[in-house]
């Protein structure tokens, strides 16, 4: 059993770098890594400068971005999902991406923002407004002694209630102001560069003690009580998981915008394959959700070429029905 | 049992995975190729200006390949006679009549920088706002391509936008043949409609591609309807584009109804046909209460077609169809489909067709 666990992590592990070679190979331009390290290796040395910043300053950081950003919303996902038991939860179920998207909107509709950050306002704002509406919705549950229940139901009032903000604001909208807010809202990763995978690679960092609450979330999944008896806070859990989840997400959101999907499906993938033991599924979850958008920009990129689609619009089309499919085959109870 | 079950799942993924891992070597097979072009080195002149966004960029001269990441450069580019420079087009703009065959690079909100890069073009002109600086020359910076950030939709900046414009190219002849053109008629018509006294001034209820959406202040055809001469009695609304009631407008009682219809609807060059126009025109007079509007016991209700009138030049046109609207006497003189027809005939080399305002007179 547990050397089939490995052996999923390990085939996860060598099929990620793989797809993100081959996302690095695939564009307008016929130019791709394996060119240039020929080129370099060739008699003259002649590596095409154009050839070369495409594959440095396009691809390898809109790959990189695809992997972490991935990585990091099933992460969250995954947490919160065993920290809140309940199968429906996504890492947008605190509130964050409507929080983002109305602090996005209110900077590109009204040009205000918390933090006055000229070029960056949208990114800044959108960041600010995902942290307020997670804490919004953890103050709210609070004070109903932080259970289950009161997390994910505070999270879809505050959902609403900035939602409501983002429709209020299309509302006022002028119409090149919607089409620009409507791109944001639909979430992609053309905005990657190496200045911006600098944040997400401090998501990441985020991500990395959420490992430690493995075994916790482990007991947690029996219930509440019975967590408390194994010397388990389910509150202090769920606080810890729900923050450092949120820091994460909020950043990897305000950069490219909500995508749906990944987040509430990675999680349910790894569990088919690892179990619900989330030592293993931790780490699979991360590599599933790498894997799904970058193949899912990929897709995006290259579909209608030279035009690219929302990469939410593709995770959801091609994600949807392998989910379905891997529902339906496994007869086997998936969530516990 | 339990485990037999799960791991027939597990085998099932396995062969998943396995797939999915031969298909990606024999795409990464196929993805083999040599980078083998050429760096484009070249000592050429430069010319530094400063585009509509304050910014002092410096750009190779004449400038010979451009980017039109808008309809209305794509457009201003064909009406100075350069068609032949645009070597990159967004998806918009490509399917408009007027348009050069050449690739197409995404949309100004989703520009794809590879395509960008790979028509090789001196510079990008895109709009003051979007796409952000740092979705844009960020990434062009690398490969050393130029934006030059010019709107052309608005009509008080048109006109020097278009100069700039033509100097890059080197065409200042032609430039100065179009803008002194077109800013003949447009001074030809607001200096008759600043002669007007406010109360002979017409209220007017212009609704937009949806229902009982009006314009307000900020909005494109509010500005034109004011140049025009006519006061929006939406003019003062909180928001660009109020939804207002039935009930308000028969109120306001409007003396002229213009009402927009989009090309997705109504493709007004290619057709020959005006009974949609028509359907709409009698939805608009037969609402209920509305006989009560001066507008409608006139007659002087008009379907507008934007299409092609939207861009460049063509909002000079669109304002002398819509100023004949409001006062054909004053206007008496003015022909807006001569205008039209030299637009697209002279100007965009496309021939005059279709159906643009309903009635016709």
């Amino acid at each position: 059993m547990s050397k089939r666990r490995v052996f999923v992590l390990m085939l996860l592990v060598l099929a990620l770098p793989l797809i993100v070679f081959i996302s690095m190979s695939v564009g307008v331009l016929p130019v791709s890594p394996l060119g240039l390290i020929l080129a370099s290796l060739s008699p003259n040395h002649e590596v095409n400068p154009v050839a070369w910043a495409v594959i440095w300053y396009l691809r390898l950081p809109r790959a990189l971005m695809a992997v972490m950003a991935g990585a990091v919303l099933a992460m969250a996902g995954v947490v919160l999902q065993g920290s809140l038991r309940n199968p429906l939860v996504s890492p947008f179920t605190l509130g964050v991406s409507s929080g983002a998207s109305f602090g996005a909107a209110l900077a590109i509709v009204l040009g205000v923002g918390i933090v006055g950050m000229g070029a960056y306002l949208i990114m800044a704002n959108a960041f600010v407004f995902a942290l307020l509406a997670t804490f919004i919705t953890l103050g709210i549950a609070r004070l109903r002694g932080m259970t289950a229940e009161s997390v994910i139901l505070a999270g879809i009032a505050v959902m609403y209630m900035f939602s409501a903000g983002v429709t209020l604001l299309q509302y006022v909208a002028r119409e090149w102001e919607l089409t620009e807010l409507v791109y944001w809202l639909m979430g992609d990763l053309s905005k990657a560069s190496w200045h911006r995978l600098r944040y997400t690679v401090l998501a990441v960092i985020v991500c990395i003690p959420l490992f430690k609450f493995a075994w916790d979330l482990n007991v947690l999944m029996m219930g509440d009580d019975a967590a408390k008896s194994l010397g388990t806070d389910p509150s202090m859990t769920r606080v810890a998981c729900a923050c450092l989840s949120a820091l994460a997400v909020s950043i990897v959101v305000c950069m490219t915008g909500p995508i749906g999907f990944i987040g509430l499906m990675a999680p349910h993938l790894a569990r088919l394959v690892v179990g619900s033991d989330h030592r293993f599924l931790m780490p699979t979850s991360a590599l599933i959700g790498a894997l799904l958008l970058s193949t899912a920009d990929l897709v995006a990129r290259t579909i209608m070429m030279p035009l690219e689609l929302p990469v939410g619009v593709v995770t959801a089309f091609f994600g949807v029905p392998l989910f379905v499919h891997l529902l339906l085959r496994t007869r086997r109870e998936i969530w516990r | 049992m339990f485990k037999k079950c799960y791991r027939s799942a597990m085998t099932r993924l396995e062969g998943v995975l396995i797939i999915a891992l031969i298909a990606v070597s024999v795409v990464a097979g196929y993805a083999w190729y040599m980078a083998t072009m050429a760096p484009t080195v070249s000592a050429r002149q430069t010319i530094t200006i400063v585009d509509s966004a304050g910014r002092y960029v410096t750009v190779p001269w004449p400038v010979k390949r451009v980017v039109a990441l808008t309809t209305d450069a794509a457009m201003t580019i064909v009406a100075l006679g350069a068609k032949d420079v645009i070597v990159g087009i967004t998806k918009y703009a490509a399917s408009e009549p007027w348009a050069p065959n050449v690739t197409v690079v995404g949309s100004s909100f989703s520009p794809n920088i590879e395509a960008i890069v790979s028509v090789k073009p001196d510079i990008v002109i895109t709009y003051v706002r979007w796409p952000k600086p740092e979705d844009l020359e960020e990434k062009l910076e690398p490969f050393g391509i130029k934006v030059v950030r010019l709107d052309l939709y608005k009509i008080e900046t048109l006109f020097s936008e278009v100069k700039l414009l033509g100097l890059l190219l080197n065409r200042t002849e032609e430039t100065e043949a179009l803008i002194n053109y077109w800013k003949g008629v447009y001074e030809n018509i607001t200096s008759r409609v600043s002669e007007l006294a406010p109360e002979n001034k017409v209220k007017v209820y212009f609704e937009t591609y949806t229902d009982f959406k009006a314009v307000g202040p900020g909005s494109g055809w509010d500005q034109i309807l004011r140049l025009a001469g006519g006061i929006n009695i939406y003019a003062d609304a909180p928001v660009t584009y109020p939804v207002v009631t039935s009930e308000d407008v028969i109120n306001e009682n409007p003396e002229v109804i213009l009402k927009a219809v989009s090309t997705s609807k109504f493709d007004p060059y290619n057709a020959t046909d005006d009974t949609p126009l028509k359907q709409i025109w009698e939805s608009i007079v037969n609402r209920s209460g509305w006989n009560q509007i001066d507008a409608v016991k006139n007659g002087r209700v008009y379907i507008i077609c934007a299409g092609l009138l939207h861009d460049s030049f063509g909002l000079v046109v669109e304002l002398a169809y819509i100023a004949k609207l409001l006062y054909p006497s004053l206007f008496a003189d003015l022909d807006p489909k001569e205008l039209h027809r030299h637009f697209l005939e002279d100007n965009l080399g496309i021939p005059y067709a279709g159906i643009w305002i309903y009635p016709h007179e």
